[in-house]
């Protein structure tokens, strides 16, 4: 649906050149949710705005259904555009015009009879539930109903992709939520694909299939939603989702030293995490029944990713070296994914993951 | 009431028609003078804002240029604008004196006062709101005239509303040395013949007028501002 291919973007400021956007190659399938997560200077906006060519990339191409962008005509840039719609952070509705002709707006000067018009304005706006909205003014609504007139009209053209810039930033989060769910109904009833870039890992838990994770205009990360949350590769990433899990107090307790003083030398400190049905295997004490050791949660947290449990867990085990290797040997045959974070078996088992737990 | 009148403003009873001549010649020159620097002024902020960098159809020596001749119309005092111009007013009007004659320099003096107005209003529409149009399909020229002229209308009609009333200032002075209007009436009778009841009512009138002029002027904005 849209290829990013070796995207660059260097914009000349007065203190120097800002290169926004490094290297970027992205593919975006048709019919899926896509979420694009960084931290504000990352280059996310930037990004979107190549794939629509609100922003011209300095180099590299955009081929959105096999056609590259950057190679097209003026005009024939504006019809590829009307086909994809976009919705902003601050919904950009012009507050001259009421919710009728916001939406109306890109419909005008296509050959549309007035009825047609009013028929596909109205029908948008019950997909969008503001019927009862038509004619009140920007102005008159809250957040989320702006969002979902900025949806409405968005959706207009009939697109076949929807770019949602930091769509949900400004909004509270039951509004957010609220927004969300139309953006994934939109997304299975209409087939239309979604590209959505935010700060919020919250946002790409819940409606994203795949997420790439942009850090200094370059993506250090990207692949399925669950695969990046059971094994997320780059720091960045598991930062976000520390955000998600809460994490950011596990890592402040295990960078204390005294806790981690607090662990006797015959104990092993490790993070245990997993997906699936996993969850609901009391591996636990399984594991202290096979191989008499003993094992307690000192932390622990479970998210529901796309209707899939994933589990995050430190777990302190004690017992003979042995046996807690074993114990180790044993949940990852059964696909626990386990990093030690202190301990003996540290410098046996994932050491490369440890340095990076604790950092 | 007549006896009154004569009484307390012996001269403009007096000048009654003159004075009713003065005060359709200065609504003559600013209507004709505003309708033809609004044409020209318009377009020329449109100009500025959509060519400045980053603008819908950027183009920066475009720009530097028209800004340039702007600045320079709007530094010259009206005054010496008035004299300056006029083999440039006897040129394009025939006639250096009269309505006519003051036609010109009043259009010089607004246009570029227009245009700045313009530029300035509309600069102050969301650039959000310009992007969600380009994003939309919309073109340059489908964005002034369906995004910056609807979302810039309270602005704009504000803008020609002080143009309108700096006009009235204007058009005194250019009256004053040209002939006619309400600036030379007063003048003439008010200051040189010491008719200070002419000179009174004269003002009286300026201020209705230019009252009446923002009270519209504010109607509209408000009408049009959502």
């Amino acid at each position: 649906m849209i290829q990013l291919l070796d995207i660059t973007k260097t914009y000349t400021a007065e203190n120097g050149r800002i290169e926004a956007l490094q290297g970027v190659t992205l593919h975006i399938n048709a019919g899926e949710i896509f979420g694009i997560i960084g931290y504000s200077g990352a280059g996310k906006s930037t990004l979107i705005r190549c794939m629509n060519l609100l922003e011209r990339p300095t180099s590299g191409k955009v081929i959105v259904n096999g056609r590259d962008l950057t190679a097209l005509s003026p005009g024939e840039l504006r019809q590829t555009r009307a086909k994809m719609g976009m919705i902003f952070q601050n919904f950009n509705l012009m507050k001259s015009r009421d919710v009728f002709k916001n939406i109306a707006y890109p419909l005008q000067g296509k050959g549309l009879s007035k009825a047609q018009i009013e028929q596909k304005v109205l029908n948008l706006l019950k997909l969008v539930g503001l019927s009862e909205k038509v004619h009140a003014y920007p102005r008159q609504l809250s957040g989320g109903q702006k969002q979902r007139v900025a949806i409405a009209r968005a959706l207009a053209n009939d697109p076949q992709v929807i770019l949602c810039d930091e769509a949900t930033s400004a909004l509270d989060p039951q509004t957010t939520q609220s927004i969300l769910r139309l953006l994934r109904e939109i997304n299975q009833k209409l087939k239309i694909t979604v590209v959505v870039i935010t700060h919020e890992m919250q946002v790409i838990k819940e409606i994203c299939h795949r997420v790439a994770v942009l850090e200094d205009g370059k993506i250090a990360e990207q692949g399925e939603l669950l695969q990046i949350f059971a094994h997320p590769k780059a720091k960045a990433t598991r930062d976000f989702i520390a955000t998600v899990f809460q994490s950011n107090k596990l890592y402040e307790l295990l960078e204390s030293k005294a806790f981690l003083r607090s662990i006797a030398e015959d104990e092993i400190l490790a993070r245990v995490s997993f997906i699936g049905q996993r969850t609901n295997q009391a591996f636990v004490s399984k594991i202290s029944r096979l191989f008499m050791i003993d094992a307690s949660i000192l932390f622990g947290n479970i998210e529901m990713i796309r209707e899939v449990p994933v589990g995050n867990l430190v777990v302190k085990l004690s017992g003979e070296y042995e046996d807690i290797s074993k114990a180790i040997q044993y949940l990852n045959d059964h696909e626990i994914f386990v990093e030690v974070i202190k301990g003996a078996g540290a410098s046996q088992n994932t050491a490369p993951q440890r340095s990076a737990a604790i950092s | 009431m007549l006896e009154l009148l004569k009484t307390l403003l012996p001269n403009v009873v007096q000048l009654y028609p003159d004075l009713i001549k003065a005060l359709l010649e200065t609504l003559l020159m600013v209507w004709v003078a505003g309708t033809i620097s609004s044409l020209i002024g318009i377009p020329v902020g449109v100009t500025l804002v959509v060519t400045r960098a980053g603008g819908i159809l950027e183009h920066r020596v475009l720009n530097g240029v028209i800004g340039k001749i702007i600045n320079i119309m709007r530094s010259i005092p009206f005054i010496i604008l008035l004299a300056a111009i006029i083999p440039l007013t006897r040129l394009l009007a025939g006639t250096t004196i009269g309505i006519k004659g003051a036609m010109v320099p009043l259009i010089f003096g607004a246009f570029p006062f227009i245009a700045r107005q313009i530029e300035s209003t509309l600069l102050d529409i969301d650039k959000g709101v310009i992007e969600a149009a380009q994003a939309m399909g919309s073109g340059p020229y489908e964005i002034i005239w369906r995004v910056m002229f609807i979302e810039g209308l309270p602005g704009i009609i504000y803008a020609l509303t002080i143009a309108t009333i700096s006009l009235i200032g204007l058009s005194a002075m250019a009256g004053t040395v040209g002939g006619g209007g309400l600036g030379d009436f007063a003048i003439r009778y008010g200051y040189q013949y010491f008719q200070t009841d002419v000179m009174v009512v004269t003002i009286i009138i300026l201020l209705i007028l230019v009252n009446l002029i923002q009270g519209i002027g504010d109607f509209l904005v408000k009408l049009t501002n959502h």
